[in-house]
């Protein structure tokens, strides 16, 4: 059986041209050094699957679900073939055909049509560590989602504190909040990501929100680039925490007054860097910070190495994320700094879990670190 | 693959994790950057010469094919196991063992990525000046192996010119070093030459011992915009022919501009033609004269616009934009021969010349770009391999463009190797005496045939 990609897709699969220049690239290549696990490797094997040469057997998906989406092949890709979007294409077909997704990935979307989560943790809890439960009207939704929300209780109370401090008009969804459909956008699993983005804009509409903050990047990509797509009409300004605390500070609304002594890197998270080219607010906030300094990884911007979560591959390939992690992990420790500073839980956790493995620097995310000096 | 090679005795000696015969493997190992293909049996990866040494005695006992492998960036095929068997995948070999400083040298394993090799001599402001535009890809080891080039070429030389000696396995499994640590060595045959560029033909690369050079303190680069083709062939012969010594001298035709526009996102001005020149020294003063006197000669050659690049961020994404040119219009069409053919530099304008000619008889897109300064030059055959008649025009233009390089008294390849793509053409270039003398080389140490199978000349 072939998969059959839309022909503007298909298109770019023909325009690969198998130079190999991702080898020094692609995250999951690095840590397994086997090209059947890079993106030139990806390529040939979905080429393959075009023209039913192969079957989609489990170590081919495993080949495709195995990539964190993270950009980098594409971005340095001398032919700027459009890697991501055939990847996530693929993934969707490969479901169409009944030959995807992993089992794993399938449980996660059980577990979030049945407690809007992908931890599986129950519905109530979700709203546990929000200082606003209770939905009402206002200009800005927080939108917390499921990361910080079940894992990061520290993020969301940040997060809230510096909207408290700046007199930000904000509410949030409380326990109402459902996935946003991130990973499920990622491993192609898309008509269950319509169905919460169907059901999240309801709620949207009826708060009659006019901006949604997020602070996982994540959410950001998926309700600013994926929800305008899978609902009719999404009238909603979607910014990151990172973009929007950038904004206060330049009105001067954000005032970062107490001295943080330290040193620290930043991690560019995929989704928010090289797709969306968010490198320099995060960076701007974390230099007005007085005292803190800032000392750069050699990958930074859009040559960032990725953590090794995203896509679907922490769950489903977390060795392979762990070793990425740690690989980022140790390139930050080489910068001396005290600590990491990210702008995205789903890294922090990641890079958490690889600092630990390998005994190096603590992990923060961005707000923390602003919620500290304010 | 012989019945008598079972994978566990492979993994006996590199262990089970550094062998595969997963199906999707050998898939993804068929392949390298040109349009050939062959199936591996088995894919290993040594870590240590010894490994390599057990590996080759063991394959040539049982006479498997066996065909060495870098990181598959290759043009010409060379990688690919054309007659199955088993892969050498040799990038877990990547130590850099030795920075001599004292003594300008380097020695490197055959994995190490020509990127992370610069990027480590960079701290000690030294360089390796041959540079492939696959460098943040490929290996040194590739490199030796197709005595790889690149736009410095021009003035520091191809791999051929930097490498002192090697550590190599021949078939029989017995390890040889070869050449010396110093720079002058005229002791005995130059083996260290015969191996540089011998396709994984006669022995599998483990070390390199390499001259490495003091990194320029300033690089300027100039960019000359033509209405024709051959005027830009002919600026470029006489700044080649002047005192200017030009660390780079490319030129880019208007095909490969507009390809290269449209994906890099990068805006060029309207031409036939663009030429790149780059100068290194100590001296500002003294790259700027050598400079002024390039502008002078381009403007001779009715230049419409020549821009000089600022800073080092402009200069870098020049190159990279000039490193982009293959893949990019390779993406053009679903198939792209992608050719080396090098001729003395004197006849650049007559062979750019042919080659427009050569496109129009066969009606056939060939854009052509290269680093003209030295002759080599890179015209890209694009055609559709699922339109038979387009196949079919596509090879008879590739032999029509070797036969015009031949003529004019040039090489079939410059830099990419013949490998598999350029084998069918090899006896064009060479008499049957001078291949003779290459098969009994070739017989002389690989007696089995098992190194490489197929490649450089038909029928072996």
């Amino acid at each position: 059986m072939s998969i059959r990609l839309p022909e503007e897709l298909e298109v770019e699969v023909y325009r690969c041209f198998r130079c190999g220049y991702c080898r020094a690239q692609c995250p999951i290549f690095k840590v397994k050094q086997n090209e059947s696990w890079n993106t030139r490797g990806r390529m040939i094997l979905i080429k393959s699957l075009i023209e039913g040469n192969l079957k989609a057997s489990p170590s081919v998906l495993d080949r495709l679900y195995c990539c964190s989406l993270c950009k980098a092949c594409e971005n340095s890709c001398p032919a700027v073939v459009r890697l991501y979007d055939v990847y996530e294409r693929v993934r969707e077909c490969l479901i169409e055909q009944k030959l995807g997704p992993l089992e794993r990935h399938e449980r996660i979307a059980r577990d979030i049509l049945a407690e809007g989560n992908p931890f599986g943790q129950p519905r109530a809890q979700r709203s546990s560590s929000f200082q606003r439960k209770d939905s009402r009207q206002a200009e800005i939704l927080f939108f917390v989602g499921c990361v910080s929300a079940y894992r990061k209780p520290n993020i969301v109370k940040s997060v809230e504190k510096i909207l408290t401090a700046t007199n930000t008009d904000y509410t949030t969804l409380g326990a109402r909040e459902l996935c946003c459909g991130s990973v499920l956008m990622r491993t192609g699993q898309i008509r269950a990501a319509e169905k919460l983005a169907q059901q999240n804009t309801r709620l949207f509409k009826e708060l009659k929100i006019q901006k949604i903050l997020t602070v996982c990047p994540g959410c950001y990509l998926t309700l600013k680039a994926d929800y305008p797509k899978l609902v009719k009409d999404f009238p909603f300004e979607v910014l990151h925490v990172s973009e929007f605390l950038h904004q206060l500070l330049q009105k001067g609304k954000l005032q970062l007054t107490k001295q943080v002594e330290l040193k620290v890197t930043y991690h560019d998270p995929c989704h928010i860097g090289r797709r969306f080219n968010l490198y320099e607010p995060p960076r701007t906030l974390l230099s007005s910070i007085p005292g803190l300094k800032l000392k750069e990884m050699p990958h930074n911007r859009e040559n960032a190495r990725c953590c090794g979560a995203g896509g679907g591959v922490k769950s489903a390939f977390s060795e392979t994320a762990l070793k990425i992690g740690i690989s980022r992990m140790e390139e930050a420790a080489q910068t001396e700094a005290d600590l990491l500073v990210t702008s995205c839980p789903f890294c922090c956790i990641n890079l958490t879990d690889a600092s630990h493995q390998a005994q190096l620097l603590p992990v923060s995310d961005l707000t923390e670190i602003i919620a500290e000096a304010i | 693959m012989s019945p008598l090679l079972s994978t566990k005795r492979l993994e006996q000696i590199v262990g089970a994790a550094n062998v595969s015969t997963e199906h999707v493997d050998l898939l993804c190992y068929s392949r390298d950057a040109s349009e050939n293909v062959g199936m591996p049996d088995v894919v290993v990866w040594p870590t240590t010469t010894r490994q390599v040494s057990k590996i080759m005695k063991l394959a040539n006992e049982l006479m498997v094919p066996l065909t060495p492998r870098g990181a598959g960036t290759c043009l010409s095929g060379g990688p690919v196991p054309a007659r199955g068997g088993i892969l050498l995948v040799l990038t877990k070999m990547r130590n850099i063992l030795e920075i001599d400083i004292a003594n300008l040298q380097a020695l490197v394993e055959c994995g190490v990525v020509w990127q992370d090799l610069n990027n480590e001599l960079a701290s000690y402001d030294l360089f390796l000046p041959p540079d492939p535009a696959s460098g943040e890809a490929c290996t040194i080891g590739g490199c030796v192996a197709e005595c790889s080039g690149g736009v410095r070429a021009v003035r520091y030389g191809a791999f051929r010119d930097w490498v002192l000696g090697l550590q190599v396995v021949l078939p029989s499994g017995e390890v040889i070093e070869t050449g010396a640590k110093t720079r002058k060595c005229v002791s005995g045959y130059d083996l260290t030459r015969l191996f540089v560029g011998s396709e994984g033909t006669l022995g599998v690369i483990t070390r390199v011992r390499l001259r490495i050079f003091p990194m320029p303190r300033f690089r300027l680069v100039m960019s000359a915009y033509f209405d024709s083709l051959e005027n830009a062939g002919q600026a470029i012969f006489h700044v080649m022919t002047s005192d200017l010594s030009p660390s780079a001298a490319e030129l880019i035709d208007r095909h490969t501009v507009e390809a290269v526009s449209k994906y890099m996102n990068m805006k060029f001005p309207k031409c036939a033609a663009l030429a790149i020149f780059e100068f290194d020294g100590s001296s500002l003063g003294e790259l700027k004269r050598r400079m002024r006197q390039a502008r002078k000669l381009c403007e001779k050659e009715n230049a419409t616009r020549i821009d000089v690049s600022h800073t080092r961020e402009e200069s870098n994404r020049l190159w990279r934009a000039r490193k982009s040119c293959g893949p990019a219009l390779a993406s053009l069409k679903p198939s792209a021969l992608h050719e080396d053919v090098t001729v003395p530099t004197s006849r650049i304008p007559e062979m750019l010349k042919k080659i427009e000619e050569i496109a129009k008889k066969h009606d056939l897109l060939i854009p052509t770009f290269g680093h003209v300064g030295d002759g080599n030059l890179h015209p890209l055959i694009l055609y559709d391999e699922r339109v038979p008649d387009e196949v079919k025009r596509a090879e008879e233009a590739t032999a029509d463009i070797f036969r015009a390089g031949i003529e004019l008294g040039g090489t079939l390849s410059g830099e990419h190797g013949i490998g598999l793509s350029k084998a069918p053409y090899f006896s064009m270039e060479h008499t049957r005496a001078e291949i003779e003398v290459m098969q009994k080389i070739k017989i002389a140490l690989d007696p089995n045939n098992i190194l490489n199978p197929g490649k450089i000349w038909i029928g072996t």
